[in-house]
């Protein structure tokens, strides 16, 4: 799909590196976007809230004019989506998810982030920036936002559970359901594991692909037709619906991220898998029962390997919000100030985990502050990150949503595995047929 | 002989309320209409927006999907009005010969305290009471050595533990109305009941529910057409899961529409479709209960 504006667009970006990113020391009269009003939709998150207060000193220094909109995780995409399909444009810079970076391209919502100068891409050091998450917030090989927050799954443990059982971390599917099955005790309110079962597309499927992907599992053909319901697929359900229906707490199917915290946290569960930013909480005396009782590992591997889930929020310039010269400039210079190397290591004082850039990760500062095996364990995991862990196609969400219904009731138990990814896949295909993607060439490569 | 100009008057007084009407109700149907009668995707412009007729109709009584969302969305009108209009008229009655007129004002009080209580939030605090392994409900279950079932996660039961919730804070309200009706009831054709010999069941049954016909015909009108549209409940507790085992019409229509694909198209034949049908339903029961022609 051709992207008008973006050459266009890209030359802006060259023009806001000559000006010099960012940066204070502007002389007085070289302020050409002062006076430029901007507005940014974040999604309320600990990195987010650091950027917030300091926008004063980026005002001051560039006189543009920032009005913060905040909306909660699950309201950022509908209001985004109101925004932008209405034409409305009441947003210059927009924060999105990884997994809604095909769709708003295709849409033509957004433009990459390409052509900076050498003396740009040097001050902002995008190579710093981690592969794995700028691979996030690309689609067809082009960068189209920059990373916020990035967050990677891991598994955490409870080593004392651990210990007292005489068992070993495991690191492969068969040891971790054995584990499970050692640690579960029903009747005295202990359970091996907890793991998402709460339908949708960023919700249980963030957790099942782990083990879809470990069985082998794949979503699209190269002609976009679904082969999910295939025989790695079934199978890779089957494992997730067995673990969860008998090692699992009751009302599992239900569980959202936040329940697996609660249930980690209130000391019944002996492990989980999910999102390595859950150590602030889990780590915290005053919302945790197990403080000092974790151990951090990678996910174990099945027989096609080990795949992490991760995510990252990202900014981009709404190509339907900035509609004069002027916005553009002072959206993509806002952008590339508040992901800049000096704000997020400053966000380490104010307890920010979820770092984006290895310098950052590899400060003395942010060394001090994290617990080392946990430091090990997500470094190791962004090394296993795949971008394409979910499908990069325009079609991934409404996919994604009926894929992880067919999820959640095998975990409730209303269907088989089998039936229920067979269902899903009819639906898919109904959809794929409605929406012309059906047999047209797939737009990236199923690891 | 009636000058020209006094015709106009009434025009010119209910042009502010019309032009009000006009833009909030009429356009956004003729609106509905259009969308209605093309397939648009928010998310995806570059398909366009063809014109296909009534073909998104076909699509919502055609799928599974959407027929079963209808069909639980009436079964759950059953599950929540029923019980409330029968809790509602034995605790109004309970009230009424129990308590002090004095009494009765203080309850009614206490009465409107759920019904204050946004959905939303009472939807959140159930989902808390809910909770399968921290949740105070099992709790005491589990402390009386009774079964902790899974209230929100088991497919059988999830839809009645939202009932559940919808009867807690709307059954007051029958009992308000129901109460008021009471109140209204003349003393003496009890009076008269008890000196045939009408025992306080028979007084109950025989005198006071049919009396109160059009006060039951208003509350369960009211309360039918409000929980057709019960969103608020079932998207704080279930989301419409698990699977689609609480998927409603209208949290159908919020899936297909906006948070699943962005097609408003089939969202909005499926809304359409909901008001038809809240709409028949209305009127069957007014029709049924004679409403207008009372005694």
């Amino acid at each position: 799909m051709p992207l008008p504006g973006l050459r266009r667009f890209t030359h802006l970006l060259c023009a806001v590196s000559a000006l010099g990113l960012g940066s204070g020391a502007l002389a007085q009269n070289a302020k050409p976007l002062a006076g430029t009003q901007i507005n940014v939709v974040l999604r309320s998150l600990p990195e987010t809230d650091y950027i917030t207060p300091q926008i004063p000193k980026f005002e001051e220094s560039t006189g543009i004019k920032v009005q913060v909109i905040s909306f909660p995780e699950n309201q950022l995409r509908d209001k985004l989506v109101q925004d932008l399909s209405t034409g409305a444009g009441q947003y210059q810079v927009i924060a999105l998810d990884s997994m809604a970076v095909p769709e708003f391209v295709e849409a033509n919502w957004i433009v990459p982030f390409e052509g900076l100068d050498k003396e740009a891409e040097q001050k902002y050091d995008l190579q710093d920036i981690d592969n794995a998450a700028r691979g996030l917030l690309s689609y067809k090989d082009k960068l189209y936002a920059l990373p916020i927050y990035a967050e990677i799954s891991h598994m955490m443990y409870r080593k004392d559970l651990f210990e007292q059982a005489g068992v070993k971390p495991p690191t492969t599917f068969d040891e971790f359901a054995a584990v499970a099955k050692q640690l579960t005790d029903k009747a005295a309110g202990k359970y091996g594991v907890a793991l998402r079962g709460l339908r949708g597309f960023g919700m249980n499927m963030s957790s099942f692909v782990s083990f879809f992907r470990g069985f082998g599992g794949q979503f699209l053909d190269e002609t976009n037709h679904p082969i999910f319901n295939n025989d790695a697929g079934v199978k890779a359900l089957q494992f997730y619906s067995d673990l969860l229906r008998n090692y699992a707490p009751p009302g599992e199917a239900n569980f959202s991220w936040d329940d697996v915290q609660n249930a980690f946290t209130s000391g019944k569960v002996a492990m989980i898998i999910d999102a390595d930013n859950f150590y602030t909480r889990i780590e915290d005396p005053k919302k945790s029962t197990i403080v000092g009782k974790i151990g951090y590992a990678n996910v174990p591997a099945g027989p096609h390997g080990a795949f992490c889930n991760s995510y990252a929020l990202g900014f981009a310039v709404s190509t339907v919000g900035a509609k004069s010269d002027k916005q553009k400039q002072a959206a993509a210079e806002f952008i590339l100030w508040a992901t800049s190397y000096d704000m997020q290591l400053g966000s380490v004082d104010a307890g920010v985990v979820s770092q984006t850039r290895d310098k950052v990760l590899n400060s003395d500062k942010y060394k001090e502050k994290a617990n080392p095996q946990w430091l090990k364990s997500v470094e190791e995991s962004w090394k296993l990150a795949n971008p394409n862990y979910f499908p990069k196609t325009v079609a991934w969400r409404t996919m994604g949503d009926i894929v992880s219904v067919a999820v959640q009731e095998a975990i409730a138990g209303t269907k088989s595995p089998k039936a229920a990814l067979d269902q899903a896949a009819t639906e898919v295909t109904e959809y794929l047929k409605q929406t012309r993607i059906l047999g047209t060439p797939r737009s990236y490569s199923e690891p | 002989m009636i000058p020209q100009q006094k015709e106009h008057r009434p025009w010119l007084f209910l042009a502010p309320a019309l032009a009000v009407l006009i833009v909030v109700a009429i356009v956004p149907l003729v609106y509905a209409i259009y969308i209605v009668l093309h397939s648009i995707n928010l998310t995806m412009p570059y398909l366009g927006k063809p014109f296909v007729g009534l073909d998104n109709f076909r699509l919502v009584f055609t799928e599974s999907r959407s027929l079963d969302a209808l069909g639980r969305t009436l079964f759950f009108v059953m599950i929540t009005v029923l019980p409330e209009l029968v809790l509602g008229l034995f605790l109004s009655w309970a009230i009424q010969r129990g308590f002090s007129s004095r009494h009765r004002a203080w309850i009614t009080v206490m009465l409107v305290v759920p019904m204050a209580t946004p959905k939303v939030v009472g939807g959140l605090v159930w989902k808390v009471l809910y909770d399968p392994l921290v949740g105070p409900i099992n709790f005491a279950l589990q402390s009386l050595h009774l079964p902790t079932p899974a209230w929100l996660a088991d497919p059988n039961l999830a839809l009645f533990s939202v009932a559940l919730v919808d009867i807690w804070q709307w059954t007051p309200f029958m009992i308000i109305i129901l109460l008021a009706g009471l109140e209204t009831q003349p003393v003496e054709v009890f009076e008269a009941a008890q000196l045939d010999g009408a025992a306080e069941l028979r007084q109950f049954w025989s005198v006071a529910v049919p009396l109160l016909r059009p006060f039951i015909t208003v509350a369960v009108l009211f309360r039918t057409l409000d929980s057709m549209r019960t969103f608020d409940y079932l998207f704080t507790l279930t989301q419409g899961g698990p699977g689609r085992a609480t998927e409603t019409l209208d949290l159908y229509a919020y899936a297909v529409g906006i948070s699943e694909s962005g097609n408003i198209s089939v969202a909005t034949a499926a809304a359409f479709l909901l008001l038809i049908f809240s709409n028949v339903l209305g009127t069957l029961w007014t029709k049924t209960m004679k409403w207008g022609h009372e005694v």
